[in-house]
């Protein structure tokens, strides 16, 4: 009686390892990495649900906390000389930190679909800037083009 | 034995199943479409106008109530582009939140993405209006406008040029209905030039549950969606 509730015991035991030890491995595979420092990527982990409303998150690609002053002057000027003269929403607050949160997902973000219809992707990624408890739109578009992607990026 | 070894592939699987992450989560569900009309007489369109009724959008969802360009949205809206989809100038109205949030939008597009540059909330439905994007020298630089019936709502430092303009709906929102209407006066602006006339009926498209077409060049006559079609 006491083997067989042992072997009972063992195979509960393996089968929860080996499901966790695959778990690990499959997520760890499929996920690409999240850019960011340990505090920061908190930070957008705890506002999975506000980005969640612009559409379908899968993951944070990347966190940054800056300084306010230099993430305005990062939205003002990111885009120069081709855009110029976009005044930050952020201006005129009072000076602290904030974060940079990128979201990879699928998003309802407006879209322009090409002249002959074949591209009007949803965008892959949103950028929320997180400012206390708030998180503001900055933008939506695709991985890899949003660049500078962070005000530290600009530099 | 055999049973034991069943057992644990079963915990395993059950195991892997709640502990690995499903993918994502969130209001998107795949469900994006678009009714446009383009105008494609230039190479250097640097503005459009047209003039339409923020119809009000009807079955949206109950989400997206905490901002802009969330939940289930709908946009009735105007570029001005490159053919590829990649730069653009945007107006438009948004419709979210069971029908609760209207509000204007205006940005810009670059490599693809969206950049707003400026939000107004409170729409008022059922009101005929005009929406322009235009450029004009402020006596130092050039900019790019973003007009509502006359009045500035926004405007950048851009001189770029466009290969088309287009007016039409985009929407996030399978279940929704809007009752056809009008974007009509359609004009364009070329390099800072007056506006004119769109010429013939260029591009268009329309997708499974929209309706709209050509009623003259210058209407893409009977937009709408869903029921209202």
């Amino acid at each position: 009686m006491t083997v067989k509730r042992h072997s009972w015991i063992v195979s509960v035991a393996a089968g929860l390892a080996i499901g966790a030890l695959a778990s690990i491995a499959y997520t760890a595979a499929a996920a690409p990495p999240t850019v960011g420092t340990g505090e920061a990527i908190s930070v957008c982990d705890q506002h999975l649900a506000a980005a969640a409303e612009y559409g379908a998150i899968a993951s944070v690609a990347l966190a940054e906390t800056s300084p306010l002053s230099e993430i305005v002057a990062w939205q003002e000027q990111r885009h120069e000389p081709e855009i110029k003269g976009v005044v930050s929403p952020l201006r005129g607050r009072s000076n602290g930190d904030a974060t940079v949160c990128m979201y990879r997902g699928k998003f309802v973000t407006p879209t322009a679909p090409s002249a002959d219809g074949s591209r009007a992707e949803a965008h892959d990624v949103l950028r929320l800037i997180i400012v206390g408890d708030e998180a503001l739109f900055d933008s939506a578009g695709y991985e890899g083009r949003m660049g500078p992607d962070t005000p530290s990026a600009a530099r | 034995m055999r049973r034991l070894t069943g057992l644990s592939f079963l915990i395993a699987i059950a195991t892997f199943a709640i502990l690995t992450p499903a993918g994502a989560s969130g209001t998107h569900d795949g469900y994006h479409r678009y009714s446009q009309a383009d105008e494609v007489t230039g190479v250097s369109f640097t503005g459009a106008r047209v003039v339409r009724i923020d119809r009000s959008v009807t079955q949206v969802p109950n989400d997206g109530c905490g901002g802009p360009y969330q939940g289930h949205p709908t946009y009735l809206t105007m570029w001005v582009m490159d053919d590829a989809a990649m730069n653009w100038r945007e107006l438009g109205t948004g419709h979210q939140c069971a029908g609760n949030l209207k509000y204007w939008f205006w940005g810009y597009g670059l490599n693809g993405a969206w950049f707003s540059v400026g939000t107004q909330g409170g729409v008022v439905t059922g009101v005929n209006r005009s929406f322009q994007i235009r450029h004009g020298f402020d006596g130092s630089t050039t900019r790019t406008y973003y007009d509502i019936s006359g009045t500035t709502k926004g405007s950048i430092q851009s001189s770029r040029t466009f290969d088309l303009v287009r007016v039409g709906l985009e929407s996030y929102a399978q279940g929704s209905n809007m009752v056809k209407t009008n974007f009509g006066s359609l004009q364009y602006q070329m390099n800072l030039g007056a506006l004119q006339s769109w010429v013939g009926r260029d591009g268009r498209r329309v997708d499974v549950g929209f309706c709209g077409g050509w009623t003259a060049d210058t209407t893409w006559g009977n937009v709408g969606k869903g029921a209202g079609c």
